[in-house]
């Protein structure tokens, strides 16, 4: 029991280092309930304990979201500075974006684990929030031990490891939607045996309505816009993922491996505006990930802590687009001359892999410490497009292999704390280039680019009282090239060997306020400044006369000043209310444009849109939410839930403002939208019921410019939940 | 201790609030800065405007192109998205390109001198050839992408006041134009009853071009659309290059001539060391015997773009070096073409610079003078060249990163 105690005592002075802060739960494990609950009251919830971290870090608790059918991409919406912007229904491409950061600027982590290349079919859009415990979104500034080249922030999805539970969700909805999910964990005291499983299912037809503009097929004319429904947009995808091995041993906290396979199937509506409809264009994906991990606290010497991760990633992804047709937004189709509707393909992606990291933390008193983390990845892409047999770059690999090692330094006392941190980014890419294209001498060559850079940020908070915390943290941040990035395709779009990382500087500084009054009523309050200098973005060379041969290039430079504030009050367990708004004014601070590999060649031009916001950025955004709790309805231990929420999401330009006539300039209007749920939980919680309308009041949504999200749509979800086996 | 700690909690608590409550109002107004355009200016210009990997056109008008005061877009222009390309045809200037599809759009000045977009019409795919055959109707045609696309041509007729479309055939095969390679077609006229389309032989996969010694121009009835006949001349090389629409202008008899560039810099893989012109008497199905001249053999130096005045004059712009890199459209030199004395003069005025950007040649000529927009190390201006002394003068400033189009909309 003392041991076990001490035991979780290092791991608490440790969380701030997150893989040990996932540990420490593996940890309370060996304790029965209610030591667990003992523990608990002292440290603090695990959100809490997280958020009061030096890092500008949110952290969304998914415990009482269970009921609700929200995927997990939605529920990341309803974080300051964060907008999830979606193309369309169930399965559709999204991008998550923070501060203005967005795509490979932003890392996700699964426990952890970078999942960027986990493939399409394993995404945040496909787990129901069932599967994760928490969710832990970090703003500008990356903890050590999260290794990865993110330049503008990271979420990191942390999954249940209850002991031992079962559960079952089963949701049906709006469009022939329906979801299922399985969980479970089973996990033997005695013997240190455990078992965690999670599958799902997902299908929807996606056949809203959109208003969408219709062109006469044999006209060539535009008819003007009509309400339509969506034809060719239905999504499955289906995953499991399995995790045995053991854990609490002498040798190991937990020796883990397990596997993740995934596969969806999208048929694919619309092209990059509504005003390109496709009837037959089809997209694959296939997952297949093994991993392994291992834990141990207190190797060979106490305080010191080890863990580490492997997985092997193999991800297969078919693109089809070769029917000789054009269809209409009615449903209508002709056949047509070309084939491709979009663009001809019948390509197959193949890409592997290896991606391994260990972390090694070091207690070294009661108020030091100090992390190594080293993280390796090493990709392979190839792909094969039978449309263009004599492609010469079919099935030829592009290599690249990244290493980031990092370094921290962690000084901690009661009212205060400080992190300092070093990075090493590594890269190391190989691929092939045709040389001398076009003379006698031409021949493939194989090209390599070595490139290193560092950096290194602190983060630091204080306690101005026991419920007013304040902090601030700072990082120079990069984010390395990809392999198609830095070599084009290696063939006829050039390569550039001079392509830098993109850069940050990021820096936060807030106020965090969290108080009971009278045991009844809870308040907490944030709010943070937030400052980003982010240049030299890695963009394809701008295309003035669509010369074939552009390579990538970096370009730009933005200045970012935001605010956001968020506050909850929560009275018991009865009733709560939350808020949270973001503004960010993201301006461009490039004075000259270059245009290489252009026509315009010489010299560089004025840029026009100096100093004016950088459009299609939403920068004005509120979420908010209300709930109440009837408890004991209808029966003792039952709870009927009622749970409203709403978005706004101001107007927003999708060029810059200042140019153009102002009525012919296109912009996302102003959106404010409404959810609203009923859910009734019985048996303490062992099944639930709940029904949930979202866009109450079918409001046309929008993300990307005129891709229309679904209307007003409800949904009813089962579930059966079983703590004990 | 404990009270002052509410005291302060309180404070702060109402503070945030007050955060709260005040930041909407500071969002609360756009950043647009109001219409700032004038009514009945004459010339209409396209500004590219690229920033952040991506560009946005805006169609302004100018009162004068040699003011002082730079043409801009802030506050007025008609914005355009995705790549776009601009032709004038009567009073209506054609924009044709878009996001993910291909549009046309008609620019027209309405009754209170603003311009105005007039109807759209959907092209199936991006059209690699638009002219004007009548004073009534522009014909267009679509090529498949590359041989595993599609074996036939898309020809169009589209009124050109209205848009609307007049009719469309499929039937026609891409053959025999793909006997070599795949085409990249460079050009298309209208005259004496046939549509004359230019096009270089042209690897889809790795844009070699195997065949570049000989001019091929293919030979369309309309208003048919049907395949007449292939005709060849190998006195020069092949006609036009790649997407730049620079194959063939018309001159005052309504005849053809066309261009022969076959540059290193304009995304040829070779070249036969010959640059000029031929002439297509109009309605003939070949090129004229009494009619060739090697610009080439007379300057060293390659036609890229150009322009035909009037009276064998032409301006244009020219290659001046072959390893100025591939696709490059570097180091080009403004000079004024005599075509019946075979001669050239060179325009001092205007620096060694680089094509312009947009994909049609941009240059607009009245009252002889030459109005084209230079990029050069300052930035980008409009020179007015004097077609009869071969000087040019330094005009307005344009506030754009190049461009896409210049005309004259009265």
């Amino acid at each position: 029991m003392k041991i076990h105690f001490r035991l979780t005592t290092w791991a608490l002075l440790a969380t701030t280092t997150l893989p040990l802060a996932a540990q420490s739960e593996g940890d309370s494990l060996m304790l029965d309930d209610q030591e667990l609950e003992a523990i608990e009251v002292v440290a603090k919830s695990k959100a809490r304990k997280l958020q009061e971290q030096a890092y500008a870090i949110s952290v969304i608790d998914l415990k009482n979201r269970y009921t609700a059918a929200s995927p997990l991409n939605k529920v990341l919406n309803t974080v300051t500075s964060v907008r999830v912007r979606e193309d369309g229904g169930v399965g559709s491409n999204y991008t998550f974006a923070m501060n203005g950061f967005s795509g490979n600027q932003v890392k996700f982590f699964l426990d952890g684990i970078p999942m960027d290349n986990f493939g399409s079919s394993f995404n945040l859009a496909n787990f129901s929030a069932n599967i994760a415990e928490r969710v832990e979104v970090y703003k500008g500034v990356l903890p050590v031990s999260l290794g990865a080249d993110a330049l503008g922030g990271a979420v990191n999805i942390v999954t249940r490891v209850n002991a031992n539970y079962l559960e079952a969700t089963y949701s049906v909805g709006s469009f022939n939607t329906h979801k299922v999910s399985l969980a479970g964990a089973y996990t033997n005291t005695g013997t240190g045996f455990t078992f965690r499983a999670n599958a799902f299912f997902n299908y929807s037809d996606n056949d809203y309505k959109v208003y969408a503009p219709i062109v006469d097929l044999s006209t060539g004319r535009s008819l003007g816009d009509a309400w339509v429904k969506r034809f060719n947009d239905a999504y499955y995808s289906a995953g499991l993922k399995m995790e045995t091995g053991v854990i609490a041993k002498p040798w190991a906290d937990q020796l883990l491996v397990g596997v993740i396979l995934s596969g969806n199937d999208k048929h694919i509506q619309t092209g990059a505006t509504m005003d390109a409809v496709y009837g037959r264009v089809k997209s694959r994906s296939y997952s297949l990930i093994p991993t392994l991990r291992y834990k141990k606290t207190n190797l060979f010497t106490p305080g010191l802590d080890l863990s580490l991760y492997a997985t092997y990633n193999v991800v297969n992804t078919y693109n089809v687009d070769t029917a000789a047709v054009d269809y209409n937004w009615l449903g209508e189709s002709v056949p047509s001359t070309s084939r491709g509707e979009g663009y001809l393909t019948d390509a197959l992606i193949k890409e592997r892999q290896w991606q391994a990291n260990a972390n090694l933390n070091y207690l070294i008193d009661d108020h030091q410490s100090v992390t190594l983390n080293h993280i390796v990845t090493s990709m392979d892409h190839k792909q094969n497009d039978r449309e263009y047999p004599e492609y010469s770059m079919n099935d030829r690999s592009q290599y690249l292999t990244k290493n980031i090692t990092g370094l921290g330094y962690q000084l901690r006392y009661d009212r205060w704390n400080v992190n300092v941190f070093g990075k090493m980014y590594f890269l190391y890419s190989s691929s092939h280039k045709l040389i001398d294209q076009f003379l006698a001498s031409e021949h493939w060559e194989q090209v390599k680019e070595r490139k290193h850079n560092f950096g290194y940020g602190a983060a630091a908070t204080y306690f101005l009282f026991p419920f007013l915390q304040a902090k601030v943290s700072f990082e120079q941040a990069y984010r390395m090239p990809e392999a198609i990035e830095m070599f084009g395709d290696g063939f006829i779009q050039k390569s550039n060997p001079d392509l830098n990382p993109e850069n940050s500087k990021n820096l936060n500084i807030g106020l965090a306020f969290d108080k009971r009054f009278n045991e009844d009523h809870h308040v907490m309050a944030e709010t943070n400044y937030i400052y980003r200098h982010t240049k030299d973005f890695i963009f394809k060379g701008v295309s003035l006369t669509s010369d074939p041969t552009m390579s990538y290039d970096n370009v730009g430079k933005a200045i970012t000043h935001g605010v956001e504030a968020s506050l909850r009050y929560e009275y018991k367990r009865q009733f709560h209310i939350a808020g949270n708004l973001t503004y960010q004014d993201i301006t461009d601070r490039e004075r000259t444009t270059r245009t290489t590999d252009s026509y315009v060649e010489q010299g560089s031009s004025e840029n026009t849109s100096y100093g004016q916001r950088m459009p299609n950025i939403p920068y004005f955004f509120v979420n908010a939410e209300a709930g109440y709790n009837f408890h004991n309805v209808f029966a003792r231990g039952n709870t009927l839930s009622l749970e409203y929420s709403c978005d706004y999401v101001y107007k927003y330009y999708l060029s810059f403002a200042g140019l153009g006539r102002p009525t012919s300039k296109k912009y996302i209007p102003t959106q404010f939208s409404h959810n609203a749920s009923l859910s009734y939980l019985m048996g303490d919680g062992k099944y639930s019921v709940a029904l949930e309308c979202t866009n109450l009041t079918n409001e046309k949504l929008y993300d990307n410019y005129r891709l229309q999200k679904p209307g007003r749509a409800f949904n009813v979800k089962f579930r059966v939940y079983l703590p004990k086996m | 201790m404990t009270h002052m700690i509410h005291t302060i909690s309180r404070k702060t608590w109402s503070a945030a609030l007050a955060c709260l409550a005040l930041l909407p109002t500071l969002t609360a107004c756009d950043d647009d800065m109001g219409s700032t355009e004038v009514p009945g200016e004459p010339y209409v210009l396209s500004l590219g405007i690229t920033s952040s990997g991506v560009t946005t056109y805006y169609v302004v008008t100018a009162q004068d192109l040699m003011s002082d005061t730079p043409i801009n877009a802030y506050g007025r222009g008609i914005e355009q998205n995705g790549y776009r390309d601009y032709q004038q045809a009567e009073q209506t200037v054609f924009s044709i390109g878009g996001l993910g599809v291909t549009s046309a759009t008609g620019i027209q000045r309405d009754a209170a001198g603003y311009l105005q977009e007039v109807g759209d019409f959907v092209f199936n795919n991006t059209p690699i050839g638009f002219c004007q055959v009548d004073d009534h109707t522009m014909a267009a045609m679509e090529l498949p992408t590359s041989p595993g696309s599609g074996q036939n041509l898309t020809f169009y007729s589209v009124d050109i006041q209205t848009l609307e479309l007049k009719s469309r055939v499929t039937t026609t095969p891409v053959a025999p134009m793909d006997d070599i390679e795949w085409p990249s077609v460079t050009g298309m006229a209208y005259a004496g009853g046939n549509l004359y389309v230019s096009y270089v032989p042209m690897n889809s996969n790795t844009y070699a071009t195997p065949a570049v010694d000989t001019a091929f121009v293919a030979v369309y009835g309309y208003p048919d659309f049907e395949f007449k006949t292939l005709i060849k001349d190998t006195r020069l090389g092949n006609i036009g290059s790649w997407n730049a629409f620079n194959g063939f202008q018309l001159d005052e008899n309504g005849d053809i001539i066309a261009m022969s560039n076959t540059s290193l810099t304009n995304g040829f893989s070779q070249t036969n060391g010959k640059s000029g012109f031929l002439k297509i008497r109009a309605g003939e199905t070949h090129f004229d015997e009494d009619y060739f001249f090697d610009y080439e053999a007379l300057t060293g130096y390659k036609v890229a773009h150009w322009l035909y005045l009037g009276n064998g004059k032409v301006y244009a712009e020219v290659s001046t070096n072959q390893s100025a890199g591939a696709w490059s459209d570097a180091e080009d030199l403004s000079v004024i073409i005599d075509l019946n004395e075979q001669s050239h003069t060179v325009i001092q005025e205007i620096p060694l610079h680089s094509g312009q950007g947009g994909r049609r040649f941009v240059a607009y000529a009245e009252n002889g003078y030459v109005y084209a927009p230079i990029t050069t190390s300052e930035g980008v201006y409009i020179y007015r060249v004097d077609i009869a002394s071969g000087t040019a003068v330094r005009g307005a400033r344009i506030s754009a990163t190049f461009v896409g189009g210049l005309f004259r909309l009265d």
